[in-house]
This record gives structure tokens, sequence and C-alpha cells, in this order.
């Protein structure tokens, strides 16, 4: 691999701020591919990040780091990608269930999808039924993502699977649920898809979501 | 031997006449919802009332208390002077800004405020010494405190807790900064943290050191806390802790100690257990809430690690069983924890956090009930 792209991937994986932009600059300066300072440098160091944050070698805080720095890369490549558009690896649509205002798992969560080089809508929190078979309708992801952390809000998510299968749209997209109080019992019992235990769990389902 | 004897006696690692149960605290007590519920059952004709507004939770009344068996009485803050709580009706939801200035939305759809705005989200250190802090001098977070600690104490009957967490020194620094950027904040921006850490934990000892000063000789136990750890594992590396939690921790205890005979407490949701041994180490006497289905907590498990060397307060789990389950998987988890964690004394039970709006009254009463029944010293062998 290009020296360069190693750094990028070092900057994002190790966190080492000062390093990042100069070397994205200096890629490319150096002519390489844009797609390929994305796959080798950001993603490629986003699924160590995310792996390292799933065996409990870093936590909460370099992850957001690692993710905030990606995201910063990103924005200088992606202009440089023909007509703006990437290729992505798959749209998925998440937010934090009716009733909910906790976030910062599923922002995690969103990070991570977004540092894997998915196109990630991130409807928010407090998500009604409708609000949510109203942008699959619009936007037609692949993937529907549920959080809730609260056990009083996690009837909501069986009620927004009902929604998505009385519209019509159930069996166009994949449904994932997470938050603390779940297991995959319960995902099952609601008919979800998929449960993940944690970000780095979720990034492996949406994966195998977009590729079944 | 009565409420408080067997209170003692427990936090002392000794084994009493039963098992000590606690209900009414920070983060041990019940929604309004749920205890208006509780009254029905319990054939009371009275509605619920919301003391902390923030969680719109209540302060259960004595006679509640008393046909629970609840061994434990608090002692609540006053509320400032110099703020007043005035929510305002917005298009989202009900706005509360708090003393700190933080603001907490209640939409509709919620059962409590959350955090919506943090006003030092993107400030500097320099910013600091300008923002409009609470005052922890305002006399209006003394009032009636001396009065129920000493007839507490007087009485002799509970055991007296001190609730001056304040929404604690920690979980205010990340509020005031927003959760996410605090986090980010502890690798990319250390001196800023260690700042708004040094002044919420001031502001606390101040507020802290003018309550002690009127009420610390009555307290048996002082709350403290903050949430390091979510389901899985610790929200931040031990490292991180060591770095900016631990010695704070120890100069809030050490802070304590000179001031009362009183036990500390502390609270922090989830997975904590690679931070207990730190926790003896500053000094803390209690963990709460022995969060029992996060990774590492099995309470038989840290009991067996740990014996007599921190006690456990709480410990019925709260994200399963008391939501989803019968009465008999209450009286199930009730032996299980009295089995493997009330040996020699050292456990306190409530839940593992404030009892939610979707819990049954059912389950209530089984979990204080259960306790009862089954809690007695020389603990049975058929638990």
């Amino acid at each position: 691999m290009h020296e360069l792209l190693i750094k990028i991937n070092d900057a994002v994986q190790k966190r080492q701020q000062a390093e990042l932009v100069p070397s994205i600059e200096a890629a490319i300066e150096a002519g390489l591919n844009p797609k390929a300072i994305i796959d080798d440098g950001l993603i490629a160091a986003m699924d160590v990040v995310g792996s390292e944050f799933s065996d409990g070698i870093i936590f909460v805080p370099e992850m957001l780091v690692s993710a905030m720095l990606m995201k910063q890369g990103l924005k200088l490549i992606k202009p440089l990608i023909a007509g703006g558009s990437d290729e992505k690896k798959g749209k998925v649509l998440i937010g934090t269930v009716k009733g909910d205002l906790h976030d910062i798992g599923k922002n995690i969560v969103v990070m991570l999808l977004e540092g894997a080089g998915f196109e990630v809508v991130d409807l928010g929190v407090d998500l009604s039924v409708d609000q949510v078979v109203k942008k699959v309708a619009e936007l037609k992801p692949q993937i529907v993502g549920l959080s809730a952390l609260l056990t009083t809000t996690m009837p909501e998510m069986q009620k927004t699977i009902a929604a998505l299968t009385e519209s019509g749209f159930r069996d166009q997209v994949k449904v994932m649920v997470g938050g603390a109080p779940l297991n995959q019992a319960f995902a099952d019992s609601i008919g979800a898809d998929g449960y993940a235990k944690d970000a780095a769990e979720a990034v492996s389902l949406a994966r195998r979501m977009v590729s079944a | 031997m009565n409420s408080k004897e067997r209170f003692i006696a427990a936090l002392n690692h000794q084994e009493a006449d039963r098992v000590p149960l606690d209900l009414g605290g920070w983060v041990s007590t019940i929604n309004v919802k749920t205890y208006t519920r509780l009254l029905r059952k319990l054939g009371i004709q009275r509605e619920g009332e919301v003391f902390d507004w923030l969680r719109q939770n209540v302060s259960p009344e004595e006679d509640v208390l008393e046909r629970l068996g609840v061994d434990t009485r608090y002692v609540h803050l006053g509320a400032p002077h110099s703020w007043h709580f005035e929510p305002e009706q917005t298009d989202r939801g009900l706005y509360v800004t708090d003393e700190w200035g933080c603001g907490f939305l209640m939409p509709e759809s919620s059962l409590y405020y959350n955090l919506v705005h943090s006003p030092l989200k993107d400030a500097a250190i320099d910013d600091l010494d300008a923002y409009p802090w609470p005052d922890p001098d305002d006399s209006g977070y003394l009032d009636g405190v001396a009065r129920r600690a000493r007839e507490l104490s007087e009485a002799g009957e509970y055991g007296v807790v001190g609730n001056f967490a304040w929404e604690t020194w920690f979980e205010r620094a990340w509020k005031l900064r927003a959760m996410d950027r605090f986090y980010m904040d502890m690798v990319a921006n250390k001196e800023f943290i260690h700042a708004i850490l040094d002044k919420t934990l001031s502001l606390h000892l101040r507020l802290l050191g003018n309550v002690l000063e009127v009420c610390g000789q009555y307290l048996d136990v002082i709350i403290q806390g903050g949430d390091l750890a979510g389901q899985n594992t610790t929200l931040m590396s031990p490292a991180t802790y060591r770095e900016f939690i631990k010695p704070r921790q120890e100069k809030a205890v050490r802070f304590i100690k000179e001031r009362t005979r009183a036990k500390v407490f502390w609270h922090s949701c989830g997975a904590v257990s690679s931070l207990i041994d730190d926790f003896i180490e500053v000094g803390i006497d209690i963990l709460n809430p022995v969060q029992v289905r996060a990774t590492g907590m099995d309470a038989a498990a840290l009991k067996k690690r740990y014996g007599n060397r921190i006690a456990f307060w709480g410990g019925v789990d709260s994200q399963q069983v008391l939501p989803n389950g019968s009465v008999a998987d209450v009286e199930t988890e009730v032996r299980h924890l009295l089995k493997h964690a009330a040996t020699g004394g050292g456990l306190v039970v409530c839940a593992v956090h404030n009892i939610q709006a979707d819990v049954p009254e059912e389950n209530v009463l089984a979990l204080y009930d259960g306790v009862r029944r089954w809690g007695n010293y020389p603990l049975s062998r058929d638990l």
C-alpha cells in the first residue's frame, strides 16, 4: 500500500489529528485514486477502530475522535469523486424510537456505519412510526436501524415493524435493532431481521444484510 | 432490631435480623405513574406527586415506606431561592432551563425530561470563569435539611441517607459540555475537561460543605455518583478514568469523611467491574446499583471477589425482570440475589434503577415482600 495511505490510515486509527489533513492533501497531490484513499485509508482504519472498540481496547472517547477524523477526511475527498457521488455500500435509515431521546449509542453506530462506507440518514430521536414509514417510502433504504435505551420505549420497535408491514414496505427493507436493554431474543420476538450488541457488530450485521 | 440497626449492620458487613431494603433515593425511587398504581393496589386513595421533575419520580410517603418495609429515609436538598421550576410549553414539548443553564425537553411521548441543550458545548477554558454558575451558597438548598436530618437521627428508627448529589460533579460537567463533546475532549482537549471538572467539583464540594456543616453528624450515608459504564463495558478506559475521575472521587470522599462519619455511596450504572478496586482504593464504601444484567456485574461473582471490602446496594434487575417478568420471576431474582450476595451482610436491596413506568405494581410488591420473606438471617438453605 502507498505510504501516504498508510499515514492516512494511521492518522484515523491512532488519532493523530495533526497528520490527517496534510497526509490527505499530499495523497491528492500525488494523484492517488480518491476511492483508494477512502477505502484503504479511511474505511480500513475505521474497521480496525470498530473492532478495537468491540474488543474493549479502546472506548467511547477514542472512538468518537477517530470517527470525527474520518469525517474530516471524507469531507476533503468527496468533492474529488466524479459527479460528487461516490459508490456507497448501502443506505441505512436510523433513529431512536418514539418516547426515547437517548442517542449516544445510536450516534456511535451512525459514525461506524459511515466509517464503513454506508450512506446513513440519521432521523434523530423520538421517532414516530409514521416518520419512519414516510422516510422509507421517500428514501428507499436497504436497512432501517432502530435504537432504544428505555424498557418503556422498546415496544415502539414492534409497532414500527408492524407499520412497515401494513404499508407494504416490510419486504423491501431489513430491520436491525439495538440498545442497552435489548437482546437477540427480543429482536426475534418482534420480527426484526437482526440485533447487534454494539456498534461494531451493527456494522458487520449491516454488511451481511446488504450482501444477502 | 429496628431498621437503623439493620441498615448499619449490613453496611458494616454484619448479618442483622434481615437484609435491609431501600426506596426513595436519587436513583432508587419510583416513577409517578407506577407509584400511583401502587397506591391503588395498597388501597390508598391519593395520587402520586412528582418530586424529581427531571425524571418524573416521587419521594414515597411514610405509609408506603412502612408497608414495604423500607429501612432507609432520605434527606434531600431544598430548592434554591434563585431558580424556580418553570416549564415552558413549546411546539416540541415542555422545556425547562435548570439552575445550571442546561435545557431539558419533555415531549408528549416521553416519560421524563431529556437533556437537549448544553450551554458550554462550544466554550473554551477562558469562558468558564465568566459563566453564570449557580450559587452553592444559595440558602434555599439548606431549607429543611438540618431539621429533617436531626429528627430522623434522633428518632433513631431508620438509616439516614443524604441525597445531595445535585446531579453530581461528573454528570453535571458532561451535561454542560454535551456528552459526545465531553468524551471526545477526554482525548482531544484534556485541559478543558480538567478545568470543567475542577469547576463542577469545587461547586459541588462547596454546597456539600454547607450541608454537612448543618447536618453531617446525623447522616449514615452520603450519595455520590456518575455513570461510568454502559451495558457491556466502561464508557472510558480505566486509564482515562484514573486520569480524570479517580483523583476527584478521592478528593470528594476525603472531603466527606473529614466532615462526617457517614459512609460514601457511589452510583454508576453499567459494567463497572474493572473499576471496583479503584472505588475501594479511594474510600468508597458502597457500590450502587450493581446492574446485574450488564457484563461482569453478576452479584454472585462480585460478592465472591470483593467479600466485605465494599457493600452492594441495588441488585434487582430493572432491564428485564421488573418490567417484563412475572411475580414469580421477581421472586426468583430476589432469592438468587439473597442466596449469592447477602451472606455476611454488605447488601441493601432495591431495584437496579428508579422503578420505571412499565413495571407492574405487583412486581414492586414482590420485590419488597420477597426480601422480607426470604431475606431473614440466618439465610435459608433453600433459597
